[in-house]
């Protein structure tokens, strides 16, 4: 199964380090592979460097594209991940 | 000893510190790199497992170590999200791969596959996620030690009753843990910016910090009394002892003066883009309180470059330099067409690296010369010009060819948009640079063929006094009050006042409030400075008169060298303002300060 989403990255630092630690840790609890498209880039959201180095900001929308069985899930748990600013406060 | 050695830095947090220097060793080592036999690449890759793993308990531990301690939270989340940098898979098997397709020793797998990451960093346009090249950068050091069996660990002991400056090249949130907190005063590092990690956790821990020192751990050494000013980013090695003396009893005061400064820092909008704000002189001094920082004195278009990190597109000069001319319409805003020479930017231009860039082909010289970049960036101007109040200046001029050329550069950019009906200001002003010695003897000259003129003091110094400027040797004859240069500055002041036209200074010295009440005594028309400085500089214009200034300038020509008209400006200064010119007003002043 394939999901794609679109998510906006609403947090007032953006995709630094922390939130990336809490995508990966969070994308590595599916068997699904996920990604997340900006642009041209694309980044394995299991993988910490990877999502860091899309330099996502506030404001960035990410695609994300979710491959497997537990895809659905893994997009709707991803989807409340970003709205909870990765438990940041701003 | 180094006495009253002046380094500049970036400001790290916020405060003002002294103490004896604490160097922590750097930690240079060579990272060995060699190709192992087929069948040793198994090894070399438990060799790095073991790295890892070491790594992550190292880490841990800080982290146990820690949680003891009140306040460090953020320096356990951030410690957590190193550990999770080391435990991303991808990257892992990245280096595993690598160890395998090159048969290359683990110290070297670790040290590519980062590098390639933190290059990528540096292409980041947001500072905050860039600096997260520094985190990669402390990572990997702290994997090769482990895979070379080199103790992580800085050895820090400080002595129980002692309170000491830490001069270090580099900290990574976990060496901050290895600090006592309270045996550490201020803290001063060669690399960092204001974004680094290692500066925020300062912040939350109150301790005085300045970061990108470059040069800190090379001139300290232990033991060294070193004064840190981490509201402007600066340190002084070896102070004398009347300076101290002076320091202790004024520093509230001080500290007070400098918050409200350090607070103007929040607005980002303002430095972040490299904007400058400038501060006019109407006839009367009095009538500028109202007129604060509304125009834009100089925006140094090489932002482009190092945004993009390839030639801007025409669309893309247009869409900031739109952006930048509304944001402050109906006011102006003076844009500077590209200063890069093969010292800066050299990739991009494709030009060949030069023994000397600062004399070669850069600024106005290069542009010039590849035609077509500098057309594109006129025809964005051009274009920009109608939403706002444009005035666009050329740097380095050296002849008055160069200036007759470069405007009509302009002028068949105009000819073309007229051709394509693209609608342009009819209003321009065009203006120059003065940095380069020749450019003012003939300023007369010059002043007839342009709108205003900017005395770039830097640069001025520098080629007027002919010093190296990677040389450290002659740095010391980098001294704005050296009589040759108030020479050139009322020389180039009147050449543009006889041809009505208005001479403008940016540099550091416009923005030192040492030199204010000299620099209105010239009666120049503009002072371009960085935000943080207008408040002082305000401050003193507010509280002079036009004629005693002029007194002031009259008096400075009159001496024969650079310490005499040095010690005169500081005493003038410091009878009419002795608590606005602390000791530490900003490195180049505190630098005459010291040497007084």
């Amino acid at each position: 199964m394939k999901v794609e989403r679109e998510l906006e990255v609403i947090n007032e630092l953006g995709l630094h380090l922390r939130a990336a630690v809490e995508i990966a840790k969070l994308a590595s609890k599916f068997g699904a592979e996920i990604f997340f498209i900006k642009n041209k880039s694309k980044a394995n959201a299991k993988s910490v460097l990877s999502v860091a180095s899309l330099a996502a900001l506030k404001g960035a929308t990410l695609k994300l594209v979710a491959e497997g069985k537990d895809a659905q899930e893994a997009a709707e748990a991803m989807a409340k991940l970003f709205k909870a600013r990765f438990g940041e406060e701003r | 000893m180094k006495k009253n050695l002046v380094l500049k830095g970036l400001p790290g947090s916020p405060g003002i510190a002294w103490g004896p220097a604490y160097l922590l060793d750097p930690l240079v080592f060579d990272i060995p790199r060699y190709s192992v036999e087929p069948s040793w690449v198994e090894s070399e890759i438990v060799r790095f497992r073991n790295a890892v793993g070491e790594s992550k308990k190292q880490l841990t531990e800080v982290q146990v170590q820690l949680e003891k301690e009140e306040g460090s939270k953020d320096l356990i989340v951030i410690i957590g999200t190193h550990k999770a940098i080391l435990e991303d898979d991808r990257l892992l098997e990245e280096i595993e791969s690598f160890i395998r397709a090159e048969r290359a020793n683990a110290e070297w797998a670790v040290k590519e596959i980062f590098d390639k990451h933190m290059r990528f960093f540096n292409k980041i346009k947001d500072e905050y996620l860039r600096e997260r090249k520094r985190d990669l950068e402390q990572i990997s050091k702290r994997l090769i030690q482990n895979t070379m069996g080199i103790e992580a660990r800085p050895k820090i002991e400080i002595g129980d009753d002692e309170q000491v400056i830490v001069v270090a090249h580099d900290l990574a949130p976990a060496d901050l843990a290895h600090l006592d907190k309270r045996k550490v005063v201020g803290i001063a590092t060669d690399v960092g910016g204001e974004a680094s990690h290692f500066a925020i956790l300062a912040r939350a821990l109150g301790i005085p910090a300045v970061v990108g020192i470059k040069y800190a751990t090379r001139e300290t050494r232990s033991g060294d009394t070193v004064i840190l000013d981490g509201f402007l980013g600066s340190i002084v090695i070896n102070p004398d002892e009347s300076t101290l003396e002076r320091l202790r009893w004024r520093k509230s005061r001080y500290e007070a003066h400098r918050k409200e400064l350090f607070d103007l820092r929040s607005y980002p909008a303002v430095t972040k883009d490299g904007h400058e704000a400038n501060i006019e002189f109407p006839e009367e001094i009095p009538s500028m309180i109202d007129h604060g920082v509304k125009t834009i004195a100089l925006f140094r278009s090489e932002y482009l470059l190092l945004t993009y990190g390839r030639l801007p597109t025409e669309e893309e000069h247009f869409k900031l330099y739109s952006e930048i001319l509304r944001s402050v319409a109906p006011n102006y805003a003076i844009i500077r067409t590209l200063d890069v020479g093969s010292d800066k930017f050299a990739e991009i231009f494709g030009i060949a690296l030069e023994a000397n860039p600062a004399l070669g082909l850069r600024a106005i010289r290069l542009c010039l010369k590849r035609r077509e970049i500098f057309r594109t960036q006129i025809r964005a101007l051009l274009r920009a010009s109608v939403h706002g109040n444009l005035k666009i200046m050329f740097p380095m001029i050296s002849t008055l060819d160069e200036v007759i050329e470069a405007k009509g550069v302009i002028e068949e950019a105009k000819a073309e948009l007229d051709r394509e009906g693209i609608p342009y200001s009819k209003d321009i002003k065009v203006g120059i640079m003065v940095e380069v010695p020749s450019a003012v003897a003939i300023a007369d000259i010059l002043a007839r063929h342009v709108d205003f003129m900017s005395i770039g003091t830097n640069d001025l110094i520098q080629y007027a006094l002919a010093i190296d400027r990677t040389n450290e040797r002659v740095s010391y004859l980098f001294r704005p009050l050296d009589p040759a240069i108030l020479r050139m500055v009322k020389t180039v002041v009147d050449a543009g006042h006889s041809a009505k036209i208005e001479v403008a200074m940016c540099g550091e010295m416009a923005g030192d409030p040492l030199y204010t009440m000299l620099l209105i005594g010239f009666l120049i028309d503009e002072l371009s400075m960085t935000v943080p400085n207008t408040l002082r500089v305000k401050k003193i214009i507010r509280e002079s008169t036009i004629e005693e200034a002029k007194e002031i300038a009259n008096r400075a020509l009159t001496f024969d060298k650079a310490m005499d008209v040095e010690k005169f400006i500081l005493e003038e200064v410091n009878r009419r303002f002795p608590d606005e010119l602390a000791e530490l007003s900003s490195a180049s002043s505190a630098k005459e300060l010291f040497n007084a």
